[in-house]
């Protein structure tokens, strides 16, 4: 009879351990991501919040350029891969699912965890498998995640990689508008504009000789959108592999700059141009005075003229002639 | 007298002669160089443990059935093609992205690296990856797949190309 207790006891209390959460495996919430140039909405809720979050990596074919077709390496399906927001102190299980169609096994570097590969190896899996693995966000910022299966270049030139952002505990200073976006430089076999389907050409790609710099190469099309008076914040990434973006606005200020995505440090002010290296990022904010459109690019220009590293902010809204506005000027009559 | 003059000379010669081995030092690498083939012969096992790897035998019976389990897991969920090529010759789609291509399993080019190479090391380098790009596998696949994947890769010696496409 006692024995008939003692195992009953013994279940009670096996049960009551597996049962318990132990703050790492009980989810309270689902990270919503997003595609870009989209951001997740700004968590308002302390930090220390048990998150879940879930990739699948994914090869697919999307376009380069006009005519131009490339299969992508993606996180996600897009290029860049969903951006995460999570918030400092919170604590975040991670599952990546590595599609039954990919031929290759993908992992993931988040940069924002600390801890060994910054889960790369806990994450190394084949296609149709799942793995995981559990961190604590420590530091507020901006950081990229890429993948880091071997060959690891190979994996970053064809677009895995993508954006984590850990908002600091009082979040980061409200704005009208936020934007996602990271710049990637790609190889192809065929030269620049060459029509048709491209494969990767792992030569250039050493020689550092992109074909094509693109932002947001494989996301939702459109360009970025504002009104005049608007504080806009872009987060900015650089997938690379190879080039350090010298990021910039045509026709805009930054009026702050959380360089290198270093959030806690203090941004810098009235900013030009900021470099964003491979593997790093940035947060610019600047207010929109005159309506327009306003040109995103590398201001290593020939990447943007001719490669493509290009994008549109829309900005509508009425003239403000005592900020800007054209002057008549004429032809053969003008004066000259 | 005389050693005198000898113990002079041996001091003036070393005086010259060592600061100016330490200076060629300087502008000769003196890392060792392998040879393509000597490359691929060199073992992937720390040295340290190598005896031990070298040692370890298949607790699997080598059969038609294991070969056969192990060709499925090198061209289906182990994706070995991509990098090792659908015959086994390294000559995968992504091989190329490679410094040191992957490993040419037929050995026809009569490097001897099966001969070269235990079970043991193959279990080892399937296992454990090597830092020449190889990922390791040990838990993504099971111990009897891995060595069904060495049983298979120990078929491919010599194989001709085309009874493995």
């Amino acid at each position: 009879m006692a024995k008939k207790y003692f195992f009953g006891v013994m279940l009670l209390i096996g049960a009551m351990i597996i049962g318990t959460p132990t703050g790492s495996d009980a989810a309270d919430e689902v990270a919503k991501l997003t595609t870009a140039p989209e951001v997740p909405p700004a968590i308002t809720r302390p930090g220390g919040a048990n998150v879940t979050v879930e990739l699948e990596t994914t090869e697919v074919k999307g376009q380069l350029a006009d005519g131009v077709e490339y299969t992508y390496w993606t996180f996600g399906g897009t290029v860049p891969g969903p951006m995460i927001r999570v918030k400092v102190g919170d604590n975040i299980t991670f599952t990546l699912k590595n599609s039954d169609a990919s031929k290759n096994p993908h992992s993931i570097d988040l940069h924002a965890v600390t801890g060994p590969g910054g889960g790369a190896k806990a994450t190394l899996t084949l296609p149709g498998g799942k793995t995981g693995f559990f961190f604590k966000a420590l530091n507020p910022g901006l950081y990229v995640y890429h993948c880091a299966a071997p060959h690891i270049p190979t994996h970053i030139a064809n677009g895995m990689y993508g954006l984590i952002l850990v908002d600091p505990e009082k979040g980061l200073p409200k704005v009208d508008k936020e934007y996602y976006i990271v710049q990637g430089d790609f190889y192809t076999t065929g030269n620049t504009g060459e029509k048709g389907a491209q494969g990767f050409s792992v030569e250039k790609a050493r020689a550092e000789q992109p074909t094509y710099v693109k932002f947001n190469p494989m996301a939702t099309p459109g360009n970025l959108k504002a009104k005049v008076g608007e504080k806009v914040r872009l987060y900015v990434g650089n997938g690379g592999p190879n080039l350090t973006s010298a990021f910039h606005v045509i026709g805009e200020i930054f009026d702050t700059v959380y360089q290198l995505g270093a959030v806690g440090s203090d941004p810098a002010k009235n900013v030009q141009t900021t470099l964003i290296p491979p593997g790093g990022a940035a947060i610019v904010d600047f207010k929109v005075d005159v309506p327009g459109n306003y040109i995103l690019v590398d201001h290593a220009i020939f990447r943007a003229i001719d490669k493509g590293a290009v994008g549109i902010l829309e900005v509508a809204g009425p003239d403000v002639p005592n900020v800007f506005k054209p002057l008549k000027t004429g032809g053969a009559d003008a004066g000259h | 007298m005389i050693t005198k003059t000898w113990t002079r000379r041996a001091f003036i010669t070393a005086l010259v002669a060592i600061p100016l081995f330490f200076l060629i030092l300087q502008y000769v690498d003196i890392t060792p160089v392998y040879s393509a083939d000597e490359q691929a012969l060199k073992p992937r096992v720390p040295a340290d443990k190598l005896a031990e790897v070298q040692s370890l035998k298949s607790p699997i019976v080598a059969s038609e059935k294991t070969i056969s389990t192990g060709k499925a897991i090198f061209h289906g969920k182990g994706v070995c093609v991509n990098c090792h090529g659908e015959a086994g010759n390294g000559k995968g789609p992504i091989a190329n992205s490679f410094d040191h291509h992957p490993r040419d399993f037929t050995d026809t080019d009569d490097i001897g690296w099966q001969k070269a190479r235990t079970d043991g090391e193959i279990f080892w380098a399937i296992s454990k990856g090597t830092e020449y790009g190889m990922i390791p596998y040990e838990d993504m696949l099971s111990e009897d797949e891995r060595w069904a994947l060495v049983a298979y890769i120990r078929s491919l010696e010599n194989s001709v190309v085309a009874n493995h496409k």
